[in-house]
């Protein structure tokens, strides 16, 4: 066993070799340089920060939204003064933040294995490969001595993929079964992320594989993919996975969609943030930022710049031009549609006028069906606002008689 | 004997049939037109439970007949156990309310088997979810559930089927990463781990400090002036 360790420590995690193609860059996307370190790029200090600025911290919803977990527990009521509770918030905000790690973007690690002996006696003692474990207290996960007998009598170091499989077999966890579970290919993924469970799976995928692994980096990239495809970003914002989510995207050259989004919410300062993240990742591009550029600056430079995108961050350019984020708009539209059908002016104070008193649209709203309503009109006024209503109903007797005599006060 | 022979045959023949005529295409009826909740098996009269294709399930939860029996409660609220006296002393639960035959083995069989429609597929996760403790993945008591051993072992098996294809989900372990050990460059020590559900307001909230005095039983009685009298008098006596 001594002797192995040397030989095996060549396979531990931290193995920097000169790529010439990184697993996170597609080719499809229109990039010239290769030699591109993903992962140092990913640890570097500005990167890190931008990504930590772009992930917002949605407590109630996201990092502590309710999930089913393996204990019961109750809720907990406490009253508080405003400053306490300020100060509570802060405290969650820090948990959150914790909660927000990302997850470390790594390229497919190295199948490689070492033949360690050949015995040539041993061929065909058995159908199936024999694998040697050590279990022995203070062997790590990483470092642990996996060996497999093949059946042609040769001795090999495991491969990763056995390797992680012995780790799950001999140290088990909860929810981390030998096998990939089922959710992990596509008719029950498809199914999964039509229901927006997206950050499930990917929590579950990044505890079930290691952040190296390739079946990882292809499931959590096609996750990426699928969410960019159908503009489904909030599923993703606030979660652990936004960071790698974010920085897939600027280095494969692929933001116009993120930045309509961020657009759309009147998020300045993040679309500035996204285009600094991608100018930091793709040195090479064309767009050029100096120091002391406001966000505004930056996010017009870019639209002038990349005038192919026009029609991808049509939110954006609407956000900028009219200062109005995308439910705003979509407001106006509807309303706009209404004016048109309705002849509706100010849609604030909404006009009675004899057409819909006894509609829905009217005072009593759903209540028109169980009530009639009955218009009087008054002597003095003969303008819109003298119109005044009556309403007939079961067991309002007295309200009836107030209004009656009302009526009669007028009258006199 | 030969008559149960024979009624399993027709059984399997009318089933067969049953599976021949439906295509798997076939639409699934509504529940109100194909008559749910009523045994078309005439001579059965309840003896042998139907058996129903997931579909005819799913949307036999969603039809009135459903609701009407079990008026929006979880279905095991609608079931009283046999026993005589306490809860607490009630015989183990049974093994089985169907057997072997596919007859039933008792007359109060229990909440998923007297049910024609129901049973536990991971398919229908919203039959499982009502087994499940609130706010948590794991299955309530099974004498509270009051299901019998063969049904609430497939319902721990079918609940973790379903975890595993997606259709119930969990809020899965939150792992700690160590930067250092993936990134070589990385130098800042990780931050203190966290889990989910660890989070609890005594931490992020501590009650204040309050001194609550502890409470002293034996004084101003009668007790305590004998053992203050013993005293006097035991040292007097000295």
């Amino acid at each position: 066993m001594l002797k192995l360790k040397p030989k095996i420590l060549s396979l531990s995690r931290i193995s920097t070799e000169i790529r010439f193609s990184s697993q996170w860059i597609k080719a499809s996307s229109s990039s010239t340089s290769d030699d591109i370190n993903v992962e140092k790029l990913f640890v570097e200090k500005d990167v890190q920060k931008l990504l930590t600025d772009l992930t917002e911290i949605d407590l109630e919803h996201k990092v502590f939204r309710p999930r089913r977990t393996s204990i019961q527990q109750r809720s907990h009521f406490a009253l508080m003064t405003e400053e306490r509770l300020e100060k509570t918030r802060e405290r969650m905000r820090d948990e959150a933040r914790r909660f927000l790690q990302f997850v470390p973007v790594k390229e497919p690690r190295e199948e490689s294995i070492q033949i360690l002996a050949k015995d040539a006696e041993l061929k065909d003692f058995d159908s199936s490969k024999f694998i040697f474990t050590d279990i022995t207290f203070d062997a790590t996960d990483q470092d642990r001595t996996v060996v497999v007998r093949e059946p042609n009598g040769t001795l090999r170091t495991a491969n990763p993929e056995e390797h992680d499989r012995m780790n799950r077999t001999y140290y088990q966890k909860p929810n981390r079964p030998i096998n990939p579970p089922p959710l992990f290919t596509d008719p029950y993924l498809k199914d999964a992320l039509d229901k927006n469970e997206h950050e499930f799976v990917l929590d579950w995928a990044c505890w079930f594989y290691e952040p190296d692994d390739p079946a990882y980096v292809r499931l959590s990239q096609l996750i990426f993919d699928r969410i960019n495809e159908s503009n489904k970003f909030y599923v993703i914002t606030s979660t652990r996975h936004f960071g790698p989510f974010t920085f897939y995207l600027a280095l494969n050259d692929n933001i116009p969609k993120l930045l309509n989004y961020f657009g759309g919410l009147g998020k300045l300062a993040d679309c500035a943030n996204l285009v600094r993240l991608q100018k930091a990742v793709r040195p090479d591009w064309r767009v050029t930022i100096a120091q002391g550029d406001s966000d505004e600056k930056i996010v017009k430079d870019f639209m002038k710049q990349n005038g192919r995108f026009r029609d991808q961050i049509t939110d954006l350019l609407a956000f900028i031009n009219t200062g109005k984020v995308k439910s705003e708009q979509e407001l106006e539209k509807n309303s706009g549609v209404r004016e048109r059908v309705g002849g509706r002016l100010d849609n604030r104070k909404a006009r009675i006028t004899s057409a819909n008193i006894r509609g829905d649209d009217g005072p009593l709203g759903d209540l028109s069906k169980e009530y009639s309503v009955k218009v009087v009109k008054s002597e003095g006024s003969g303008d819109a606002e003298g119109i005044e209503r009556k309403v007939e109903g079961r067991g309002k007797g007295r309200w009836r008689s107030r209004q009656r005599n009302n009526d009669d006060d007028k009258k006199d | 004997m030969l008559a149960t022979g024979n009624s399993i045959a027709r059984r399997l023949i009318h089933s067969s049939c049953r599976l021949a005529c439906e295509g798997k295409n076939k639409e699934v009826p509504s529940p109100e037109e194909a008559g749910y909740a009523f045994n078309h098996v005439e001579r059965k009269k309840g003896m042998y439970k139907p058996q129903h294709s997931i579909a005819e399930q799913v949307s036999y939860m969603k039809s009135r007949a459903y609701a009407e029996a079990y008026k929006g409660l979880p279905i095991y609220r609608w079931y009283k156990r046999n026993i005589k006296g306490q809860s607490k002393l009630q015989p183990p639960p049974r093994l089985f309310c169907i057997d072997k035959h596919g007859r039933f083995n008792l007359n109060h069989a229990c909440p998923v088997c007297r049910d024609e429609y129901l049973y536990f597929d991971y398919r229908n996760p919203s039959l499982i979810e009502q087994f499940l403790a609130d706010g948590t993945d794991q299955p309530i008591d099974i004498l509270k559930s009051g299901l019998c051993r063969e049904q609430y072992t497939m319902l721990r098996a079918q609940l973790l089927k379903a975890k595993e294809h997606g259709t119930i989900t969990f809020g899965v372990e939150f792992r700690n990463f160590d930067y250092r050990q993936w990134y070589k460059s990385w130098l800042e020590e990780p931050g203190k781990p966290v889990e989910r559900a660890g989070v609890r307001l005594q931490d992020i909230h501590p009650d204040p400090l309050v001194h609550f005095p502890t409470f002293k039983n034996d004084k101003n009685n009668d007790w305590d002036q004998w053992w203050i009298r013993h005293d006097k008098f035991a040292k007097k006596a000295k």
